[in-house]
């Protein structure tokens, strides 16, 4: 097995620990990501998906347990700003994330703050913004731009700072479906290409289909995680959590439960009629 | 009395450089108690009319009428106006009173009413989106969950007593369970108290099994309008837009296009399965012919 780029071990996150208040969002969770993977992360709102998110990146600190990015231990006063610049992290509202007034200053934010010469921030910019496909906007305001935009503007400013994983938590949930299709081509792209490791946070299924590897959470824990196939032939557990399952997943379930010789696990449209046709052929 | 539309236009930045046709030669007329549903991909104009629904923007040309007045009428539009109750995208970012209650009670207190009557109002709107006011009512709206502010927002929105409720992507954002609960609803108080419903949506499976009639607006323009079933059998137009069919109804589709004689009307995972089992010939199948007296359990959901 390779060594992870993101590992955690026993990590517990208690909000307002000791008071009155208290809540566990994430008790004792344990994963390990591998460099170049497309995990995603499912699971219902209060499930602690979010929280496991900003552990990734030192934005919270485990209350038990460690998180390790690279090797690095995140509680690590000395190596935050590693960490951070290891694994960047896209946010879910596209209106609160961008400071700049043009384009290319919100992008060149983070090589300034790590203190790139001049001349390399320019560098990086511009392949930052040709890798998103925005090249063309790089003088634009960004508050003129659609959501899908903004985002994409958001993951040029965290490819500027040349880092290892991207996390994205929840970025898409704002977006309208163009929107959401382009956030995902680009960071499908950036892992294809780069071999940039993705995790994204989401709870639209038909998303989590395109990553490697599913983690699904539930109540604060890993209820289960395997390949989107894997995951999704689960359909019944999935919907007593309170999640959705890709509409033809759960007709392909129902058929084969009424007695259809279905193979499982069958995700796409295409499959399904494959299935079906192969089915009809043969009676 | 109906909403009414008639020969719409909208110009963004007239005579400047800029000048957009958002909305050209609109006619539409929702009828009372109707649950329509507005499709159309992003810029095409679906904002943009909505907000002349209840007058928040004024016609370049045509009009707009509820009940028969035409909502730029000065002093009865007004009025009528209020009929019409809009929810805009992420509305939970409007709330900002400190209280659940004081939120619901804007606009109710702002028309002037009793004490008495507001409490009313606000109570009812409570209930009607499942929020007990006793528990509730004196809670801030932040402390709520995604789900629960966005019903607090529609409460607001409910307390006016509108005849019409506008809605745009009220799901966006939200979780399944979250997402269940704001359209189960609003569909029960389109059945339960006959509200006319106009749902602006991205989301396919919803509309499918939700409204009975679709608008589509491409490009400032109305392209298609017809009975849901009707407009999700043009699957190769409205791809061809941006837009789509639902999932199932696009396997059944396929299906079809491959030889294999199945009905390809279905909306619904169950209606799908149903119609695929008719076909393929299984004994013990629940064999309805979907398409038929689909619409009984498309209306499931919200059943509470």
């Amino acid at each position: 097995m390779a060594i992870a780029i993101i590992s955690t071990e026993g990590l517990s996150h208690c909000y307002n620990e000791g008071k009155e208040n208290a809540l566990l969002a994430l008790k004792d969770v344990g994963l390990s990501i591998e460099p170049g993977e497309f995990v995603a992360i499912v699971g219902a709102n209060g499930s602690g998906k979010s929280t496991l998110a900003k552990h990734f990146n030192a934005l919270l600190l485990p209350t038990e347990g460690r998180v390790l990015v690279n090797g690095m231990d995140t509680a690590d006063p000395d190596k935050v700003w590693e960490v951070r610049r290891t694994a960047g992290m896209v946010f879910q509202n596209p209106d609160n994330q961008l400071v700049a007034t043009v384009v290319e200053e919100d992008v060149a934010f983070g090589p300034e703050n790590l203190g790139v010469p001049p001349a390399e921030i320019r560098g990086r910019v511009g392949r930052a913004l040709a890798t998103v496909g925005m090249e063309g906007m790089a003088r634009r305001e960004p508050h003129l731009l659609s959501g899908g935009q903004k985002q994409r503007v958001a993951i040029a400013g965290i490819l500027a700072m040349e880092p290892e994983v991207i996390v994205l938590d929840e970025s898409t949930a704002m977006l309208d479906p163009l929107g959401r299709g382009e956030v995902l081509d680009t960071v499908t792209r950036l892992n294809q290409d780069k071999g940039i490791t993705v995790v994204h946070i989401t709870h639209y299924m038909e998303e989590a289909v395109r990553a490697d590897r599913v983690y699904v959470m539930a109540a604060g824990g890993i209820a289960f995680s395997g390949t989107p196939r894997e995951v999704f032939a689960r359909v019944r557990e999935l919907r007593q959590m309170g999640l959705d399952v890709p509409q033809v997943a759960e007709l392909a379930d129902r058929l084969r439960r009424a007695g259809l010789a279905l193979p499982e696990g069958v995700l796409s449209a295409t499959e399904l009629v494959d299935a079906l046709c192969l089915l009809w052929s043969k009676n | 009395m109906p909403l009414v539309v008639e020969k719409l236009n909208h110009v963004y930045g007239k005579g400047t450089p800029f000048e957009t046709m958002a909305l050209e030669d609109i006619d539409l007329t929702v009828a009372d108690g109707e649950f329509l549903g507005l499709i159309g991909p992003t810029g095409s104009g679906k904002s943009t009319l909505i907000q002349h629904l209840n007058g928040l923007l004024k016609p370049t040309s045509g009009r707009v009428l509820v009940d028969g007045v035409d909502l730029n009428e000065k002093g009865a539009g007004r009025e009528a106006r209020r009929k019409v109750g809009l929810v805009f995208q992420f509305p939970e970012y409007q709330l900002f009173e400190e209280t659940v209650f004081a939120d619901v009670a804007f606009g109710p207190k702002n028309l002037g009413l009793g004490e008495t009557e507001i409490k009313e109002r606000v109570e009812d709107a409570l209930t009607a989106v499942g929020l007990k006011p006793r528990e509730l009512g004196e809670r801030s709206p932040f402390a709520l969950s995604g789900g629960q502010m966005r019903r607090v927002a529609l409460a607001g929105v409910l307390a006016m007593r509108p005849s019409v409720l506008v809605l745009d992507e009220p799901t966006s954002g939200l979780d399944p369970r979250g997402r269940e609960e704001i359209l189960g609803y609003v569909a029960g108080l389109h059945r339960k108290k006959g509200l006319t419903v106009v749902l602006v949506s991205h989301n396919m499976e919803d509309v499918a099994r939700l409204v009975s009639r679709v608008v589509v607006l491409q490009r400032g323009r109305i392209t298609m309008d017809g009975p849901t079933r009707d407009i999700f059998q043009r699957g190769a137009e409205l791809k061809e837009i941006g837009l789509d069919v639902p999932p199932v109804t696009g396997v059944l589709q396929e299906l079809a296009g491959r030889g294999i004689p199945v009905a390809t009307r279905a909306l619904t995972v169950e209606e799908a399965a149903d119609e695929v089992l008719r076909v393929m010939g299984r004994k013990g199948a629940p064999s309805q012919g979907g398409a038929n007296q689909d619409d009984r359990r498309r209306r499931e959901v919200g059943r509470a």
